[in-house]
């Protein structure tokens, strides 16, 4: 009986981290920033060495844990991590309290874990509606009511789509009377038994997902939630969730969709098109560093989505090393965020930047190695994701997707190209302030991964595509 | 390679590059030291065959170079290089130049060249001495008008020899010159071959048409003038005329061209000579017309590359070299209608300029004898230019300045002395032929005293006449002017009008565009929101129609 | 290719990257013991090291070996099966050692600008070692790699170092130059997915007729995006001339060589049907630039201008010459470009200190040579070397190359030959304006500049012996 549940250690751990946290914020007057930090360091720690130990332990129908869902987790618990500590920096500095956002954290990474390994789609749907919306509300942190302009629009599309999100697992419901997804996918596979419900609630459930991925066209929230939010927060919704939706996506459509999937690739097509397009274009439409960065993000997604449909263990490789590398790169320029400061305050317009490369060379190189890395340029890692994406398309014959792809980056590389000029070619109007040693360790890890993952990433592309073809088993 | 060239390229390499000219006697003994021996040496050579030695200019084809002559090249060299003698002893004598062991040195530097060309039994040889020989000469030219349009000149001369012999090479498969022979008949674009190598050696001669370039030079000193004149490229010209002849036979235009460009170039010089004031560029003119001679005896296949052209070569040098005589006596004055009556003053220095020209007139004669015509053409523009000028001088009522008629006096001996030599030993040489030579003299005295065509010295008067260059202007107005109108047009076209102004602002536009609906969607506004959800919705329907009902 | 287990490839490629970690490390304080120039010194340093290491390479390969050799093969990824496989032949020897020239006397040319000195040297050893390796890759994937990665340093480079008013044009420099670099990367992928073959091989891939279209159209595309073609020449023309760091100037226009090898390399000595509607449109195309470029240059007034033409003009030629259906004059080409790349970079360094100077009198740069004789010697020699005069092997080896294009078709040659001739005058024109004041009213005297110290003068006195070495003997370093 207890075999059959041991695999729940890590959900378990996170969930006392956050009885754990709630308590010492009840009993404990004197925390700091740090505290909060710590404890949540503390069961992250823990709760990503217990997922590599049941790596592949089952929770009866309900997890289903293999090299794919421990892949994923581990991303998560690595990133979080990673993003924990820096945000770290930025409450020590400014002496805000940190609960909410470590508490979140850790709820997040909960829902998130569990959303991963699920087979059961109303598992799923509360794992990554709680985890979203925990990450909406993180936007209203340390935020007075007025500066919150837009928001509750935003809250009000998130909450539509969450439903639209639950009328399409009801519908599966109603119908199947399941929500395994094994008992889902046999009954897709019956051609004669299918019905347009299925198809409306597969489309209300991929919407759903699709706009918690800020996907274009429901992309628009995402923008303006990441310019406006705190670095911390910021930061967190763009690089973490984004490993959660594209593995729970990934894993429902195969479990469980998959005999009904080939009518929907023209939309994720269409889709991916699209993102890219108003990725590049919004990039260069903006000139507050995190928008152009959540835009240029819109374009990676798009790539992303574009390379793994049709969705087949090739195309899912490449989508994830290019969406790897893309977070490996955004960790990066989120790291350096923390590095651009300005008399305590975290600079995040263009044009509070000018000249830092003078006064901040090793930010500004690194700030350049990760925009390079993202434009695709060899020798760094973003050449790793284009070829594995192009080289997947063209062996797909999709011609007209790759040259969609090379005119958005154009357009794309467009907006870099002013980050550029900003940073090294003007001269600087202001004075910079001592940066963190925590975030050039931050940075110099990035980087040294960066380079090193090229100059040999046979083992990197061999390993990661043995974990994610177990989704397929 | 043979030592003696060796020797001349080493010491002029020295001579040119002595820190601050120091040393400049020393130098100059060494320099007639390398020329005396190179003589010497090349004497050795007489009787002996050619010797060839591989050259790796260009690694894929074998180059066999030659330094070592045969008994004719041997004739040559030897006329370059006492004529080489001659253009040092000047510059040491006479004292104008600032550096005279940078003059000697190139002097030393461009007889190697001529050498190389003269004994070059391939092309490549040939054009690397052609070349060469442009940048001694370029460096030896200190006037910036001249030296401009010597080096543009003499840019295209060499560019065009360099690839009409690319154009032979790929047709002849051979870079050796005696191979042309019949199998030049064989090749494509004969005529474009032989009028470009024309054009070529006209440009180097200073041809009608393309010697502007030697025009301007008539402010260099007189001695470097001179060297230019005679020992350079206009000399190279030659060379490489004599080295390539067999070629011409290819097309049907090569000797009227030639005939044309040769006659209309003694007839310019002809009437230059008579017209012009200055008498440095009277000097020039009559080297312009020693040249157009030359190229009528080739034009005419009357004259060969023989060693009576040396000795006529060393003539027409010493023969310009006398007018400097003038021009020294006079306190340098250049103005021949500021002299004239100097002959009570200057008997000495006529007599001198007398000898010089029998001097010429009779190596003329030794050159041009196989052809009485042509013999006759070459004595009377010769006599005629030559006493007008001296009548010029020495007869016509004075106009010199007071200061320069009190200055008047014989110049030195060692200024005359190589011409009164060379005159004893072609007299000597010609000793049976007194009487024509008396003749001539006769001939000579009454043109001189009678002075047919004084009339002519009105145009001294006309300052544009003496300014006028019509040859750069037509090449500055109907070159260069449609160059540069063409180039600024096509920068306007190309790159603004097309670039600027249609591809990229349609582009910025577009983009500008792109932004504006961007933003227009993107605004706090619920609307744009709810299209981009419609717009998802309906792509879901669409695909949902096209997947599923169809 | 013939195999070889060295390593002195690899060191090639990786001296200017131990050049870049200590460039970076360096101290560049204008401190007294350093004068400023530690960094400078640094990258005087790695060059002159590797120049030594090319020149043991030179060494151990065949001189007349049409295959790459000492070839070195790393294994890099196993799905895609890519590797990676470098290797030399004499002509890319002779580039590199040329380029390496070419910078070497770049940074002589900036050892007095202490302007973020650092910044310069690290980046132009950066594009050191990846145009190196560019020259040195011998698989589609490689060659790829450092073609695009030599766009970074680059950009950089003109960046900081170049004229800010005209970033918008920078921009659409470097996204034409990424966009031929992206078309390039489709075409290698298709190939890669088709049949895995080296770069010599590519024409034997059978490819669908409309793909084969466009894989060559995009190598095509590619690689002329790195040469100021008409009509696009004017976003590189003007980057490139507005440029006053010599050293930037110098790399700048060597970003021209790397389309002009990448064709050569690519381009099959036997072309398949398939190509000859590119070759004839790139023959257009080149013939009109040149044409167009040279004429442009006779009028303009700026030397960097003319110069620029100049050198677009000459690196046209050497890919019109190229894709003549022969082998043989690569070698030609190659020693010619050997003279050539070190002769514009020693006319662009004494431009450069001209310019420096010229801020110093006020009375312009007309004759500003005038006084100046060691500059004036020099800047002649080098103009007169560049304008084919024989002082280098540009002379006879381009008679080789004029020779194959007379031969192939005299029509178009002879506008080829129209263009060389206005961009050799456009610099002999310049040269003249330098040294005489044309201005009556300006005494020689009056022009009171500094002339070129002696140890840079004795550094270009050896540049020249080089030159006429390469013209008595192109071989002249083996012997």
């Amino acid at each position: 009986m207890l075999n059959d549940y041991i695999a729940l250690i890590p959900e378990l751990i996170l969930f006392l981290g956050l009885i754990c946290m709630r308590l010492i914020k009840l009993v404990r007057k004197n925390n700091t920033p740090k505290t909060f930090y710590t404890i949540s360091r503390l069961f992250l720690f823990f709760g990503a060495v217990m997922t590599a130990i049941f790596y592949n332990q089952n929770v009866g129908d309900y997890l289903y844990n293999n090299l794919f869902t421990t892949l994923f987790k581990m991303l998560i618990y690595i990133f979080t991590f990673i993003w924990g500590y820096l945000s770290l920096k930025r409450f020590t500095s400014k002496n805000m309290p940190s609960f909410t956002f470590y508490n979140a954290v850790l709820f997040n990474t909960l829902c998130f874990s569990v959303a991963i390994s699920t087979h059961n789609l109303l598992i799923l749907f509360l794992g990554l509606s709680l985890g979203f919306w925990t990450g909406i509300n993180l936007i209203k942190m340390e935020k007075e009511p007025h500066e919150l302009n837009g928001n509750g629009v935003y809250s009000a599309f998130s909450f539509l789509f969450i439903l639209a999100f639950a009328c399409g697992v009801g519908i599966f419901y109603y119908y199947t009377k399941s929500f395994n997804y094994g008992a889902i996918e046999r009954t897709l596979a019956i051609k004669n038994l299918l019905i347009w419900q299925y198809y409306l609630a597969f489309s209300l459930i991929m919407c759903g997902i699709l706009y918690m991925m800020s996907v274009a066209p429901f992309h628009f929230w995402f923008a303006n939630a990441v310019g406006n939010a705190i670095l911390p927060v910021a930061g967190y919704i763009t690089i973490i969730p984004i490993f959660a939706y594209f593995a729970c996506m990934v894993n429902v459509i195969v479990n469980a969709f998959y005999p009904i999937l080939g009518w929907f690739n023209i939309t994720f097509m269409c889709f991916g098109i699209f993102s890219i397009f108003i990725g590049a274009i919004g990039a260069n439409s903006e000139s507050n560093l995190r928008k152009i960065f959540a835009y240029s993000g819109l374009y990676y997604i798009g790539v992303t989505i574009l390379a793994l449909f049709p969705i087949n263990d090739n195309n899912l490789v490449s989508a994830f090393i290019y969406l790897l590398v893309y977070i490996v790169a955004f960790c990066g320029i989120y790291t350096i965020f923390y590095g651009y400061r300005s008399r305590g305050d975290y600079l995040i317009e263009l044009d509070d930047i000018k000249g830092v490369a003078t006064q901040r060379p090793f930010l500004s190189v690194a700030l350049l190695i990760f925009m390079i890395s993202l434009i695709g340029t060899p020798p760094l890692l973003g050449f790793l994701g284009k070829l594995s994406v192009i080289n997947s398309m063209i062996v797909g014959k999709e011609f007209v997707l790759v040259g969609a792809i090379l005119v958005a980056m154009l357009i794309l590389v467009y907006a870099y190209l002013k980050i550029i000029t900003v940073v090294y070619f003007e001269a600087r109007n202001k004075s910079f302030d001592e940066v963190d040693k925590g975030v050039y360790i931050c940075m110099l890890i990035n980087i040294i991964l960066i380079l090193i993952a090229i100059i040999n990433p046979k083992y990197l592309m061999h390993d990661v595509e043995m974990m994610l073809v177990a989704v397929f088993k | 390679m043979p030592h003696y060239l060796i020797i001349l390229l080493f010491v002029g390499i020295g001579s040119v590059f002595i820190p601050k000219n120091r040393m400049v006697y020393w130098w100059t003994s060494v320099t007639f030291f390398a020329l005396i021996y190179s003589a010497l040496s090349l004497m050795g050579y007489f009787g002996s065959s050619a010797l060839t030695f591989d050259w790796q200019a260009i690694p894929n084809i074998p180059i066999a170079i030659s330094f070592v002559p045969e008994y004719f090249g041997c004739c040559a060299c030897l006329g370059v290089l006492i004529l080489s003698f001659f253009a040092v002893y000047y510059n040491i004598i006479v004292k104008k130049e600032e550096r005279p062991n940078t003059i000697n040195g190139l002097v030393l530097l461009n007889c190697v060249f001529v050498i190389s060309a003269l004994l070059s039994p391939n092309y490549i040889q040939l054009l690397a001495a052609v070349g060469m020989s442009d940048v001694i000469v370029f460096s030896s030219i200190n006037q910036l008008d001249a030296k401009k349009q010597y080096i543009y000149g003499n840019f295209f001369a060499d560019f065009i020899l360099l690839n009409t012999f690319a154009l032979i090479f790929v047709q002849s498969d051979s870079i050796v010159i005696s191979s042309f022979g019949n199998a030049s008949k064989q090749w494509g674009h004969r005529d474009f071959i032989a009028i470009m190598l024309l054009l070529s050696i006209f440009i180097k001669s200073g041809l009608v048409m393309f010697h502007t370039a030697y025009q301007k030079m008539s402010s260099l000193n007189y001695n470097r003038l001179n060297f230019i004149l005679y020992l350079t490229t206009p000399l190279m010209g030659a060379v490489v005329f004599e080295n390539i002849k067999d070629i011409f036979v290819i097309s049907d235009y090569s000797y009227p061209l030639l005939k044309i460009f040769s006659v209309l170039t003694v007839l310019s010089a002809f009437i230059g000579t008579l017209c012009v004031d200055n008498i440095k560029r009277k000097a020039v003119y009559l080297s312009m017309m020693f040249w157009g001679l030359i190229f009528m005896g080739y034009a005419w296949q009357i004259s060969t590359f023989s060693p009576k052209f040396y000795i006529l070569l060393l003539s027409a040098f010493l023969f310009n070299n006398s007018l400097m005589l003038i021009y020294k006596s006079a306190s340098d004055e250049v103005l021949i209608s500021r002299m004239g009556g100097f002959l009570q003053s200057l008997k000495f220095t006529f007599f001198i300029n007398v000898i010089s020209v029998i001097l010429y007139v009779v190596t003329w004669w030794i050159y041009a004898q196989k052809s009485i015509p042509y013999a006759m053409v070459g004595l009377f523009v010769i006599s005629i230019t030559s006493a007008h000028v001296f009548s010029e001088v020495y007869l016509s009522q004075s106009k010199a300045d007071e200061w320069v008629l009190a200055r008047l006096k014989n110049p030195l001996f060692l200024l005359w002395l190589p011409i009164v030599f060379i005159f004893s030993v072609v007299l000597y040489i010609k000793s049976n032929d007194w009487q024509y030579i008396y003749g001539f003299a006769v001939f000579w005295m009454l043109l001189f005293i009678f002075h047919p065509l004084r009339k002519l010295s009105v145009l001294y008067q006309y300052d544009s006449l003496q300014k006028l260059d019509k040859v750069t202007w037509i090449y500055n107005f109907f070159i260069l002017a449609p160059l540069r109108f063409f180039g600024r047009v096509l920068r306007l076209i190309v790159d603004f009008v097309f670039i600027e102004r249609t591809l990229i602002a349609s582009i910025k536009n577009a983009i500008r565009f792109a932004i504006f609906i961007f933003r227009k969607l993107h605004g706090n506004n619920i609307w744009g929101h709810l299209i981009f959800v419609l717009l998802g919705v309906v792509i879901v329907a669409i695909a949902y129609y096209k997947g599923v009902m169809q | 290719m013939i195999e070889n287990t060295g390593i002195l490839l690899s060191i090639i490629m990786a001296i200017p990257m131990l050049g870049v970690m200590f460039a970076s490390l360096a101290k560049d304080g204008l401190g007294q013991t350093t004068k400023g120039r530690n960094v400078l010194s640094v990258g005087i340093f790695t060059i002159l090291s590797n120049l030594i290491v090319l020149w043991i390479t030179a060494r151990k390969i065949n001189v007349n070996g049409t295959n790459l050799q000492l070839v070195e093969k790393f294994k890099w990824l196993e799905t895609p099966n890519i590797e990676l496989v470098f290797g030399i032949d004499f002509f890319s020897l002779l580039l590199i050692a040329a380029i390496h020239f070419a910078v070497l006397l770049g940074m002589i040319g900036v050892r007095n600008n202490p302007y973020r000195q650092k910044t310069l040297i690290i980046s132009s050893l950066l594009f050191l070692s990846m145009i190196t390796g560019y020259l040195l890759a011998a698989d589609i994937f490689s060659f790829y790699i450092f073609f695009e990665a030599t766009l970074l340093p680059l950009f950089m480079l003109v960046g900081i170092f170049g004229d800010i008013r005209k970033q918008d044009i920078l921009y659409r420099f470097f996204l034409y130059n990424l966009l031929g670099a992206m078309l390039l990367f489709t075409a290698l992928c298709i190939l890669f997915d088709t049949e895995n073959v080296s770069i010599s091989e590519i024409s034997r891939v059978s490819l669908n007729r409309h793909i084969e279209i466009f894989v060559w159209g995009a190598i095509f595309v590619a690689f002329l995006s790195r040469i100021p073609i008409w009509p696009f020449h004017y976003w590189i023309s003007s980057v490139n001339v507005n440029i006053s760091n010599p050293l930037v100037f110098i790399i700048a226009n060597i970003m021209p060589l790397t389309g002009v090898y990448g064709l050569i390399r690519f381009f099959p000595l036997t072309a398949p049907d398939i190509l000859d509607p590119y070759l004839l449109a790139l023959k257009i195309i080149s013939i009109t630039t040149m044409v167009v470029i040279s004429l442009i240059g006779f009028s303009n007034r700026d030397i960097q201008y003319k110069l620029f033409s100049y050198m677009t003009v000459y690196y046209i030629l050497y890919l019109l010459g190229a894709l003549l259906p022969t082998d043989a004059l690569l070698g030609n080409i190659g020693f010619s470009l050997f003279a050539y790349l070190i002769v514009i970079s020693a006319i662009e360094i004494m431009i450069s200190h001209l310019e420096k100077e010229k801020q110093c009198t006020k009375v312009g740069d007309c004759g500003i040579l005038c006084n100046i004789k060691r500059s004036s010697f020099v800047l002649s020699f080098f103009i007169l070397a560049a304008v084919g005069l024989p002082l280098s092997s540009l002379f006879l080896n381009n008679m080789l190359i004029f020779a194959g294009l007379l031969s192939y078709n005299i029509k178009m040659a002879a506008f080829i030959l129209v263009a060389i001739i206005l961009s050799s005058i456009s610099l002999l024109h310049h040269l003249f304006y330098l040294k005489y004041p044309q201005d009556d009213t300006i005494e020689s005297k009056d022009i009171c500049v500094s002339d070129i110290s002696m140890p840079v003068f004795c550094v270009f006195i050896l540049f020249m012996l080089i030159l006429i070495a390469s013209f008595i003997n192109p071989l002249w370093f083996m012997e």
